[in-house]
């Protein structure tokens, strides 16, 4: 057989034709060596244990991955960002399933992007806790008719859990006085007779357990006795930016998803520790003694919302609970 | 209450009232809240998470102005308030100017703006993120439109009350309209204008805050609210005393250059000035 070689000069041939093939192919625009664009987006949320996937997706580069550049913006969710992602000036926002069935009854056209945070059977999987004076003899649902008891925003998730609550064990709960008091605040209220109960959500349920010097107790975790097993919490968008940008949907999805994948992988341990105690500003010392800690879920149930909405029109804030599944797009559907 | 010595002098009396009638008194109050603070805090007579001693606080404010987490949101803050300030302040003259010299533009106008003036600013701040969003410019806007107010009220109070005897005088020496605006009403004016101003100057402070509060995401009320969910009493006192200490400043500096703009004006009035 005869040998094939290739002269110095075809070599050389060769060589230049594969370089100005190269450097053709560079300078062609967004063709072939071009990196892929990155989006940017705008994402609001709140620095509490719900956005605890969220945050950790941004840390480890999950978003990065995917191509884009997610600009958290703190300290808006629920009722401040939902107009602004109506607006255009978010993209995403986190917010309760109660804030959102609202809106989707109002005809906004928010969609349910991502799952989120909820509650398991019970402790450790819950987020609020009803605390009450020790000895204070509060337990079933008529012992509460009557009383005082704070929650953080009337007419929402809180307020929802704990009407429920003590109408399930047998209470009345029109007759229960339900007042508005921040979650810092309400310890206070609790110890100096302000209120008779509250709603405390972590991780101020397990700082005031542990500043109160024994005098307050837990008697119940109402969001897992009255919405067991739930979402309360997750990320929506308008539903006419998600038509228009499905794959960057499919991306935050796979991002986000990839970040509650992580929060399993390490709750409870150093490195939850520290992203926490990060994002929310709280002492790592209070991070390591909460007492409850959401579940965190990738999808969200159309009866999770069917629930809630229900609970909502019983009790008047809510005329006719909308389409729960139109309510939940496909990368966060169960 | 006062006692007699030897020489029939009434020392302590003497003294508190001293006391009273000086400069000192005011700094001498404040030492005295602020121990009963610390009394407070320490001695148990309130048990609280949210009620820590000062020197508690004072140490957090150290921390915090030398490691910048509190610099930065007073920077912050400060950017807001200022930067409001001035678009509100020259608005409130440049539209106060014209209501005062116009009165066809006074009539049009007034009614709109006498609808606009009681809304509350967090009233407004919902309606603005739709059209300006979460950040600076919301809020620079939040606290223009609360500073345009005030100064626009006290430049038409102040141009319509300039002395007719001025405008004869500028009209004998046959000066020219725009030049008689600039170096004879303007000047009139100015006393009414920086009454308007001194005012601006704290709600422009205050409105930063509160808008950075309800939709922050930056600023020292970002910075308290976040602190408040962090349990971090503390941090957040301290941020509230840094808040206090610059308004303060800000109105002393603001003292300082009403009394340079103002030098004749006060002069001549023997230190009255325009309310």
């Amino acid at each position: 057989m005869m040998k094939s070689r290739i002269s110095r000069r075809d070599a050389a041939k060769l060589l230049g034709t594969a370089v100005l093939g190269a450097a053709a192919a560079a300078s062609a625009g967004p063709a072939v060596f071009a990196a892929p664009a990155t989006t940017k987006l705008r994402i609001g949320t709140n620095p509490i244990l719900d956005s605890a996937p969220m945050y950790a997706a941004i840390k480890n580069r999950y978003f990065a991955a995917e191509h884009i550049e997610a600009d958290i913006v703190p300290g808006v969710g629920g009722a401040v960002a939902m107009p602004a992602v109506a607006a255009g000036k978010l993209q995403i926002a986190t917010s309760n399933i109660v804030t959102l069935i609202l809106a989707a009854n109002q005809g906004i056209g928010f969609k349910i992007i991502t799952g989120g945070a909820g509650v398991g059977a019970g402790v450790p999987n819950e987020m609020c806790a009803l605390m009450v004076r020790k000895g204070s003899g509060l337990e079933s649902g008529a012992s509460f008719e009557g009383k005082r008891v704070a929650v953080n925003t009337r007419n929402n998730i809180n307020w929802l859990a704990l009407r429920m609550f003590v109408d399930g064990r047998g209470g009345h709960s029109e007759r229960v006085h339900i007042l508005e008091i921040p979650f810092p605040q309400m310890a206070d209220a609790l110890l100096n007779d302000r209120v008779d109960a509250a709603t405390v959500n972590e991780p101020y349920a397990s700082a005031a357990m542990a500043g109160a010097g024994g005098k307050l107790e837990i008697i119940a975790w109402p969001f897992s006795e009255a919405l067991p097993n739930s979402m309360i919490s997750c990320y929506a968008a308008m539903g006419d930016y998600i038509s228009a940008h499905a794959e960057t949907i499919a991306a935050v999805s796979r991002a986000y998803n990839r970040g509650i994948d992580w929060v399993h992988e390490n709750l409870r341990k150093p490195a939850w520790d520290e992203l926490v105690a990060g994002y929310t500003r709280l002492p790592e010392k209070r991070v390591q003694s909460l007492l409850a800690i959401p579940a965190y879920t990738k999808t969200v149930s159309p009866a999770d919302l069917e629930r809630a909405g229900k609970a909502m029109e019983r009790y008047g804030v809510l005329q006719k609970m909308p389409d729960a599944a139109g309510m939940i797009y496909k990368t966060a559907l169960a | 209450m006062s006692s007699t010595d030897a020489n029939g002098a009434r020392h302590s009396g003497r003294f508190f009232g001293r006391m009273v009638r000086g400069r000192r008194s005011g700094f001498l109050l404040l030492v005295a809240l602020l121990a009963l603070w610390e009394t407070s805090a320490r001695g148990g007579w309130v048990v609280s998470e949210n009620w820590p001693p000062v020197t508690q606080v004072i140490a957090s404010a150290a921390v915090g102005l030398a490691g910048g987490e509190i610099s930065w949101a007073l920077a912050a803050t400060i950017y807001h308030a200022a930067a409001g300030f001035v678009i509100g302040a020259t608005a409130g003259v440049l539209i106060g100017m014209l209501m005062a010299v116009f009165a066809p533009i006074r009539r049009t106008i007034e009614p709109a703006l006498e609808l606009l003036r009681p809304i509350p600013v967090p009233a407004i701040i919902p309606p603005l993120i739709l059209f300006l969003g979460l950040d600076d410019p919301m809020k620079i806007t939040v606290v223009s439109l609360t500073v345009f107010f005030p100064v626009m009220v006290n430049t038409v109070e102040g141009g319509t009350s300039v002395e007719p005897t001025y405008g004869a005088v500028a009209a004998t020496f046959g000066l020219p309209a725009l030049r008689a605006l600039r170096t004879v009403l303007l000047p009139a004016t100015l006393p009414y204008v920086f009454a308007g101003l001194r005012v601006s100057v704290a709600l422009a402070l205050i409105v930063a805050v509160v808008s950075e509060m309800i939709a922050g995401t930056s600023g020292i009320g970002y910075f308290v609210v976040s602190m408040e969910y962090a349990g971090r009493a503390a941090d957040m006192y301290a941020a509230l005393i840094v808040l206090a200490l610059t308004g303060y400043l800000a109105n002393l500096a603001f003292g300082m250059i009403e009394r340079r703009a103002l030098h004749w004006h006060f002069a001549s009035d023997g230190g009255a000035r325009a309310e």
